[in-house]
């Protein structure tokens, strides 16, 4: 469905189109937002209940759009596009942590479909506002930002911001629009999105990040600076406010003592990684890495100074800022580095400094890069560096040993801004590069064929989550989060050898829905993990008293729609699986010798085979999409 | 009889019994009779230790609870190849719990 009737610029001109087929909605404000940034206008869609009974919101809106008004053909940089913003039914309805957004869009390093999940303020901000989602199409002549505010809608110059780190743009912003801090949540790009490099990120609330594929340098090639929600005055109804508190409550008993988050946020697993044998170490050339309990977050939180900062309305609060208290980066103070990046920077690249993780995460938030891809990146080029086949010739001066910290805090620069041979070599990530270096190097980098690269873990150790995200359809995980929890849905059999093929593609298979489903809701992962206990809160909140196998299925609906969309847009089957690097045996640690590619293709066949898919050809079959409700799009892949 | 050394990596507050190492770290080296399996030994410490019969080793069910992870000698085995592992002097069983997400 696409606008007819623009509405003009202006925060007191936005016309609304005539809403059809609304009926009573609960959970959501029933309408999209979309932005044409070539004309510079804005308009609000109707959104229907059957629409959003079929895709419920986030990646399913996301899907939806990308899949309707993306057709084969369009790259990721062209102005046709889209860039789909999109909250959830749990989104700022009260249950506790509900403050996320989705982003899905055709990125620019797997060129197929991606989604990312930020979370913070935004997704409940931008119901406030009076929209469920942003659909942003076109490119704008100029630097522009946009403002939400109260059903209505601003496109603003933002030519004084190019070029300035996002930590400045939220700052500037919040001195422009005269806001307090929590008055508005903002999210941009830094110089790395301007630059169009590959892996460029979203960046807002102080540190939040949509990460994953590129998504900030969609948003950089259609001159979109920023977008600022403020904390409306809107609402919208919730269904069974008496049973919503209930589940909340059960919800939040149950997510307090889900892993240590609550005391010691995500690095809190960061030993526990370790002794599992999924810590990413130099860049998967080893698996020891005995400081681990200096790096840790119960290291951090007894040893910095940390402030809490939690995300809307989450009691959990397993965001801090922290001060870095000891060693050469004292006094440097950030948002505490989530475990991705804190084995990124940690032990990835040889670094065995925890305030130089700090000082280094604060660096690729700034420039808005994604911390994972940008590791990766750094390690491959780190041990080029030390077997000599890279020298500083190469590196323009940069002595790229391990743990270096200061050269790679240059060299996250040069890439931001695609400076240089190696900054700009670099910019295009780590498959790219290695692919251009060539001869053995190309080995030593870690990615998927599709082009993405892992979260910051060693998967060798760790079957399930390498599996879905070599076989993913969104550009990081799909089906798993990080493990799978067969225990916690219906009628699926308990993990007895995480090692094995044939079950680490059943389940995979099997469990796969249900966190697509999670993220259509706008909440975020630590505050959801229980799918029953969110499900409760999902039929209080929208009054559609769905079974988990309802959500399951539309779970299922958006990964074979995204499939087809990627089939479409040039996926090859045979790029899914991992690089050499990623793929290979584990010289020492707990998994030791555990060979994945020693049956990879029947672990795919039968992956294929469980989710419905041609076991050759990897495409959903027609009674799989007849099944999920897609007969329309059966045609499409003919 | 064999001593086997328990490796709870459960945080400081965990075992009433056991030697805390660090921050996550705790130690407890028990004695396992003669051609016990891992099997055996944890209905035994289930019943002797509250925390490990409430947190790690479900009695009822007979086996480890699904938020536990355990290694057998810093390796990562099936878990019916764990559960039969006849106890030798010396081994080592790390318990972890199960991450998610990161």
């Amino acid at each position: 469905m696409a606008c007819n009737e623009w509405g003009m610029q202006s925060l007191s001109g936005l016309q609304e189109r005539r809403l059809v087929g609304v009926g009573k909605l609960f959970g959501y404000t029933g309408k999209i937002l979309r932005v044409d940034l070539s004309k510079g206008k804005t308009c609000s869609e109707a959104l229907d209940e059957e629409v959003l009974r079929k895709w419920v919101g986030g990646v399913g809106l996301g899907a939806k759009y990308l899949y309707e008004e993306v057709p084969p053909g369009v790259e990721w940089f062209d102005p046709k596009n889209r860039l789909i913003w999109s909250s959830g039914p749990l989104a700022g309805s009260g249950v506790f942590g509900a403050g996320t957004f989705n982003v899905t869009t055709k990125g620019p390093m797997t060129l197929i479909a991606g989604s990312s999940q930020a979370n913070g303020f935004f997704g409940a901000y931008l119901k406030f506002s009076g929209f469920d989602g942003i659909v942003f199409q076109g490119r704008s002549p100029n630097p522009v930002y946009l403002v939400v505010r109260d059903g209505k809608t601003e496109i603003r110059d933002a030519r004084d911001l190019s070029g300035k780190d996002v930590q400045m743009v939220e700052d500037d912003l919040r001195r422009e629009l005269g806001a307090e801090e929590r008055d508005v949540s903002i999210y941009s790009i830094g110089p790395a999105g301007e630059n169009k490099v590959l892996y460029s990120a979203i960046v807002g609330d102080r540190g939040h990040v949509a990460a994953h594929n590129g998504v900030g340098a969609v948003m950089g090639s259609k001159n979109l600076k920023a977008v600022v929600a403020y904390r409306g005055d809107l609402n919208f109804e919730i269904s069974d406010p008496v049973g919503l508190r209930e589940a909340n409550r059960e919800l939040y008993e149950f997510a307090k003592s889900w892993g240590p988050f609550q005391k010691f946020g995500t690095a809190g697993i960061f030993s526990t990684v370790y002794g599992l044998g999924a810590l990413p170490v130099k860049n998967l050339t080893t698996n020891l890495f005995p400081e681990h309990e200096k790096m840790n977050g119960q290291y951090i939180r007894s040893h910095f100074k940390v402030q809490r900062k939690p995300c809307y309305k989450c009691p959990i609060a397993h965001v801090v800022e922290v001060t870095v208290t000891e060693g050469p980066y004292s006094g440097i103070v950030w948002e505490e580095p989530e475990y991705e990046c804190l084995a990124g920077f940690g032990p990835m690249i040889g670094n065995t400094d925890l305030g130089a993780v700090v000082m280094l995460v604060r660096e690729v938030d700034r420039l808005g890069i994604d911390c994972n891809e940008a590791s990766w990146t750094v390690a491959w080029v780190m041990e080029c560096f030390e077997k000599g086949v890279l020298t500083q010739r190469e590196t323009e001066g940069l002595a790229l040993h391990w743990g270096n910290v200061e050269a790679v805090k240059e060299l996250l620069n040069r890439i931001a801004r695609r400076e240089g041979y190696i900054g700009n070599l670099l910019a295009d990530g780590v498959m790219r590069a290695s692919k251009k270096i060539g001869g053995e190097a190309a080995d030593w980098a870690v990615y998927t064929h599709k082009g993405a690269t892992p979260r910051g873990h060693d998967h060798r150790a760790r079957w399930a989550e390498l599996f879905d995200t070599c076989l993913t359809n969104t550009s990081t995980i799909e089906s798993t989060f990080g493990g799978v929890r067969p225990d916690m849905v219906d009628n699926l059999p308990p993990i007895t050898d995480p090692f094995s093929h044939e079950e680490v593609s059943t389940l995979n298979a099997k469990f796969n829905g249900i966190r697509q489903f999670d993220d259509c809701l706008g909440t975020c992962r630590l505050a959801s993990p229980h799918p029953k206990m969110v499900l409760k809160c999902f039929n209080a909140v929208t009054g559609w008293n769905w079974s988990l196998e309802d959500a399951f299925t539309v779970g299922r609906r958006i990964v074979n729609l995204l499939r087809v969309f990627n089939l479409r847009h040039g996926m090859k089957v045979e790029d899914e699986r991992p690089s050499a690097r990623y793929g290979s045996i584990p010289a020492d640690g707990p998994a030791q010798g555990k060979n994945i590619m020693e049956k990879w293709d029947p672990m795919v066949k039968n992956y294929y085979k469980f989710m419905g898919w041609d076991p050759e050809t990897g495409k959903p079959l027609p009674k799989t999409l007849e099944k999920l409700g897609l007969k329309d799009v059966i045609k499409d892949l003919q | 009889m064999s001593k086997v050394k328990l490796d709870f990596w459960m945080g400081k507050e965990f075992g009433e019994d056991c030697k805390p190492l660090s921050e996550i770290h705790s130690l407890l080296e028990v004695d396992a009779e003669d051609g016990s399996t891992v099997k055996a030994l944890f209905v035994r410490l289930a019943d002797r230790y509250p925390q490990i019969g409430k947190k790690i080793f479900c009695k009822k069910t007979q086996s480890f609870y699904p938020d536990i992870v355990v290694t057998f000698n810093d390796r990562i085995i099936r878990i019916d190849e764990l559960y039969n592992k006849v106890l030798q002097e010396g081994d080592k069983i790390t318990i972890l719990p199960m991450y998610v997400g990161g």
